[in-house]
């Protein structure tokens, strides 16, 4: 990793210089993100402390330029459009151990496995 | 040079051999806008397949932090610019894209690293335009990636604040990369000793390390740098697709196709991967139910890694919503809008498909919707939105059921003491 200050006048060496973007690309990073949290189960809190953590550089500087009133406002609305349901799957008994990237054992038919309740998702980081 | 068709491109190209194609295709769709560049499929990579003397600077699989890094280190620049030089302004699309499967982006005009070699390069016998990087490209894989760096000459210890880190200004994403086995491979294109080949069975390219002298001429032409160079043992290597799961041979797998290592190690959940059917021109056979051929020729949120650099990659990208388009254009091709657009406003089908990303570390070879009633109608950012409790079924290779994926409301039971405490 580079240590010293970067030089804007380097074409190559572009870390910390300013790069033109959409004006609604801030905003837009923001709903991705928080569209995608809440679509995995994690609630407002979690996702709201996830941007406001600088070592989430790309979350944190959005939230910087947007503000907490306007980012809040996106995540409140992604978490009510997928914070209502969750997503369950289930395994047959005959399937190797293979559910999801958890290496969890087979559940049998009619016994949910549930990883994407908003209810378990941890309200800490 | 023979004439062979590039579906990516839409058109036919020049090649330097006839096209011979695999049964079927190893394949794989990643979800950038999920990537949070964790580095676990880095990690599952490394110390899989290149843990050993010979191997430090060796990544098959990586993620770097795109626009500002890049492993090797402005391999994705350097390339571009060399297409540029051979054929000013000319490195343009035309026509629209379509549903066409043999023709969904639109029509590329410009010249790929084959044509552009013939013009360009001497002697006659270079085949592919590219370029070897210098040592120091590849050293530093991770470079400009936001993670905590320590204090010169403190060792062990890392920033307790973020913001002393250099701060990468407005957009960046995480590009994850493996080699793309590509249908048309530059590398094996310019191996001079033909020890590149392609499976007839997968379509994975290996490196036959028996025949490599370790010329580089594959590390020279492969335009995404997927080849390496290993010096104690002075020949190239390559991702092999962790091969021995793609035949299910692991002994995990119970004999069935399972996914590669940096696949099944995903926890970001952007990443499916498979065996596609290959059709007698090269181009992708209709499999409706396969869900890289939905999530590419269906839905065509998926797109290949710079097209325009005609190799045909077996890789794809659902692109990152908010990165500014021009750059998407020139990194993804003329489909991305078309793919954001459907990303952001999923339809029914496509809901049910995103959700087979990572559920299982088997092949998923077909899929099946059972519909279900309306849970709720809502808008989203001003359209509205409807939501069902479909039901996805994953089948393996004989059929057989993997798992399904459905949608519950939550209920809350309250409990007996404290009843208002939910």
């Amino acid at each position: 990793m580079p240590y010293d200050e970067p030089d804007p006048d380097d074409p190559t060496v572009i870390v910390g210089v300013n790069l033109p973007g959409d004006s609604g690309s801030t905003r837009e990073l923001v709903y991705a993100l928080a569209e995608e949290f809440a679509s995995l189960g994690y609630g407002e809190d979690w996702i709201m402390h996830m941007f406001g953590t600088p070592f989430f550089a790309g979350a944190h500087r959005a939230f910087l330029e947007l503000g907490e009133k306007e980012s809040r406002a996106i995540v409140q609305e992604c978490v009510g459009l997928w914070g209502r349901v969750r997503f369950v799957d289930r395994v047959p008994v005959s399937s190797p151990g293979m559910s999801g990237s958890g290496g969890r054992p087979p559940a049998p038919l009619g016994a949910p496995v549930t990883f994407r309740s908003a209810a378990e998702a941890p309200e800490e980081i | 040079m023979a004439n062979v068709y590039n579906w990516t491109l839409g058109r036919e190209m020049s090649y330097p051999y006839p096209g011979a194609f695999p049964k079927r295709q190893f394949a794989f769709v990643f979800n950038i806008n999920r990537c949070i560049a964790c580095q676990s499929c880095t990690m599952a990579c490394k110390s899989t397949w290149t843990f050993s003397k010979g191997q430090e600077h060796m990544w098959w699989a990586n993620v770097e932090t795109k626009p500002y890094g890049g492993y090797p280190q402005w391999w994705d620049v350097k390339v571009l610019d060399l297409l540029e030089q051979a054929n000013p302004d000319g490195q343009t699309w035309s026509r629209e894209p379509g549903s066409d499967s043999t023709q969904p982006y639109g029509r590329f005009d410009g010249q790929t690293v084959f044509e552009a070699a013939a013009r360009t390069l001497k002697p006659d016998s270079s085949r592919v335009l590219g370029y070897l990087p210098a040592d120091d490209e590849w050293n530093s894989p991770n470079i400009y990636e936001d993670n905590p760096v320590g204090e010169r000459g403190r060792r062990n210890e890392f920033h307790r604040t973020g913001e002393e880190l250099p701060i990468h200004k407005t957009w960046f994403f995480y590009l994850a990369r493996i080699c793309n086995h590509c249908t048309y491979p530059a590398c094996l294109a310019a191996c001079p000793r033909k020890a590149i080949y392609k499976r007839p069975d997968d379509g994975i390219v290996l490196i036959d390390q028996s025949e490599c002298r370790g010329y580089r001429k594959c590390v020279e032409a492969c335009p995404y740098k997927k080849t390496l160079y290993r010096g104690n043992t002075r020949v190239s290597e390559k991702c092999i697709a962790c091969y021995p799961r793609i035949e299910g041979k692991d002994p995990e797998s119970d004999g069935k196709p399972m996914e590669t290592r940096c696949m099944a190690a995903c926890i970001g959940q952007i990443r499916l991967q498979g065996l596609v059917k290959v059709g007698k021109d090269g181009c992708w056979e209709e499999d409706r139910t396969n869900p890289l051929y939905y999530l590419v020729h269906v839905a065509q949120v998926a797109l290949p890694l710079y097209p325009q650099f005609g190799t045909q990659p077996n890789g794809y990208y659902i692109p990152p919503r908010w990165v500014p388009r021009p750059y998407l254009r020139q990194m993804f091709g003329p489909g991305v809008d078309r793919a954001i657009e459907r990303y952001v406003h999923p339809d029914r089908e496509l809901l049910a498909v995103l959700q087979l990303f990572r559920r299982s570390n088997l092949i998923i070879f077909s899929y099946e919707i059972k519909k279900g009633p309306e849970i709720y109608r809502t808008t989203v950012r001003g359209r509205p939105f409807t939501l069902y409790n479909d039901t996805i079924i994953a089948y393996g290779k004989d059929g057989e059921e993997l798992f399904r994926t459905t949608i519950e409301e939550p209920v809350y039971v309250r409990p007996g003491e404290h009843q208002n405490s939910i």
